[in-house]
């Protein structure tokens, strides 16, 4: 018997310590209960259904850097069934609704070089219980959505944003019980004012991704200069609209040494800045055209081989691009392109230019 | 009758903190109720990255009329709108459902019996805070 009752024992330790650990590998949310009016109604939420296909709210990297599901606390059924019952009472003289929740998901992306948007999806499913089946009798699609400032060229989080994906799924619950008492009450005002709630599935309500890509560009071939340039692209993704990417590039061009001397020139540098105005069509997922027209501006030092000084020069133009960018992973990985450009410019020896440019990055 | 006197220990700052943020919670929670919130609010300044200034010229007779049967009026920029509210007491904000179909959201970042601060979550007002005021 003791060889029993120790066997046993270590069966339960084993099972508690397999339970902690799959609890310590997940993140939870607790749901405060936050009333919300609800003008006399005639039911009330009997049983809340987790029907989701996916388990959990999404899906974060906790402090060990690995991803954890996050989920509602103690779980979703329990969670949204104490906060429901906080503003609409269980009766027994009422009518028992049961609600499938097809969709609880957060999302998080940025939108902008300043702002990130913030996202709870949520679609439910309400039920009228006939006998022991249940009659459908109202369906509601939400996404409730919040901006927060977060500037992109210091990379900086902002912390509000995920401590406030809580507050954003009871927002959405309410909305949603909101729009059902509305459509149960018939009240012509109310009805009125949620007859725009998107009662289809939510599998078009996904954020689009924000990318982030650090490239090396280098020219493959051109007339006269020859160069390379550093620069940071960051940019919406879109399946159908055209992107325009925030772009931040330095460059350092010089002029091919040999054409230089015949000019007269030991050599000819520019260092330069391009603002201008960029744009990507998706042409299949991962592969984008480019397109481009800039104003190359900044300072070009030439020295003549039979000067002891350098002149300096302030540089302008106006440059065009068309290219291919290739993103095969779309979260991190390596990006290509490949582009050919176009200049005109004051420089002192050359003022057309024309070329094919390499570039290879990371995005993340 | 001998007066005793209190001693002021260090426990007394954190009193006055937890009164004055209980006070705080008590208005704002007051504050987001159906009743609170349904009033004649008129447009009185603006608030942006921390300096106050006056409504355009065009704005001095505008105001936000919520009623009771969740209906609104409204003078935006000397415009006249119509159409439904409804309050989201858990996001705290208010949606506005304008006749033309149009919908928007205003969210509320202060309220007192006599004042309510609104951004409207649209750009290029999501950072410029609406103060409105009323007398009822």
């Amino acid at each position: 018997m003791p060889i029993i009752l120790d066997s046993l024992k270590q069966i339960v330790v084993c099972v508690l310590l397999c339970a902690a650990k799959q609890i310590a590998a997940q993140e939870t949310v607790v749901l405060k209960t936050v009333p919300f009016v609800v003008a006399s109604p005639n039911f009330y939420i009997d049983k809340i259904i987790d029907d989701r296909a996916e388990k959990f709210l999404t899906q974060i990297k906790n402090e060990e850097g690995d991803k954890v599901p996050m989920t509602l606390y103690p779980n979703l059924s329990e969670a949204l069934d104490t906060f429901v019952t906080t503003s609409i009472a269980k009766a027994e003289f009422k009518k028992p609704i049961v609600v499938k929740v097809k969709t609880l998901r957060i999302q998080e992306s940025r939108i902008n070089e300043t702002e990130v948007i913030a996202r709870v999806d949520i679609h439910l499913v309400f039920y009228e219980k006939k006998g022991r089946s249940l009659k459908e009798c109202y369906q509601i699609s939400h996404s409730e959505d919040e901006v927060f400032e977060a500037p992109l060229l210091l990379f900086s989080k902002n912390e509000e944003v995920s401590a406030t994906h809580e507050k954003r799924i009871r927002a959405a619950i309410e909305y949603c019980i909101l729009a059902f008492v509305a459509n149960q009450n018939e009240q012509q005002e109310a009805l009125g004012h949620f007859d725009h709630v998107d009662a289809r599935g939510i599998s078009d309500r996904s954020l689009n991704k924000w990318y982030n890509i650090i490239s090396y560009r280098q020219i493959l071939t051109s007339t006269y200069h020859k160069g390379w340039a550093l620069g940071y692209t960051g940019f919406l993704d879109s399946d159908r609209d055209f992107i325009v990417p925030y772009e931040l590039n330095f460059e350092q061009y010089v002029v091919k040494d040999d054409f230089a001397a015949e000019q007269g020139f030991e050599y000819v540098d520019s260092y330069v800045l391009r603002p201008g105005l960029f744009g990507y069509k998706k042409i299949v997922p991962g592969i984008y055209g480019a397109v481009g027209i800039n104003l190359p501006v900044g300072i070009e030092a030439a020295k003549g081989l039979n000067d002891d000084d350098e002149k300096y020069r302030f540089l302008i133009g106006i440059g065009a691009s068309q290219g291919v960018k290739i993103i095969s992973w779309k979260r991190n990985g390596i990006v290509f392109g490949i582009e050919f450009f176009q200049q005109i410019q004051n420089s002192e020896i050359y003022t057309r230019d024309i070329g094919l440019e390499f570039s290879i990055g990371v995005n993340f | 009758m001998k007066i005793r006197k209190v001693k002021h220990g260090t426990a007394m700052p954190f009193v006055w903190v937890l009164m004055v943020l209980t006070m705080g919670q008590a208005l704002k929670a007051q504050a987001l109720s159906k009743n609170a919130i349904c009033k004649n609010w008129k447009l009185d300044k603006y608030l942006e990255e921390g300096v106050y200034y006056a409504p355009k010229e065009v704005e001095n007779q505008d105001y936000l009329q919520l009623n009771k049967d969740m209906t609104f009026e409204a003078k935006m920029e000397g415009e006249s709108y119509s159409g439904s509210w409804m309050l989201n007491t858990n996001g705290e904000y208010l949606e506005l459902k304008y006749k033309t179909k149009e919908v928007e959201k205003l969210r509320i970042q202060h309220l007192t019996a006599a004042t309510l601060v609104l951004t409207y979550d649209v750009e290029p007002y999501r950072y410029t805070e609406a103060h409105y005021v009323t007398c009822q």
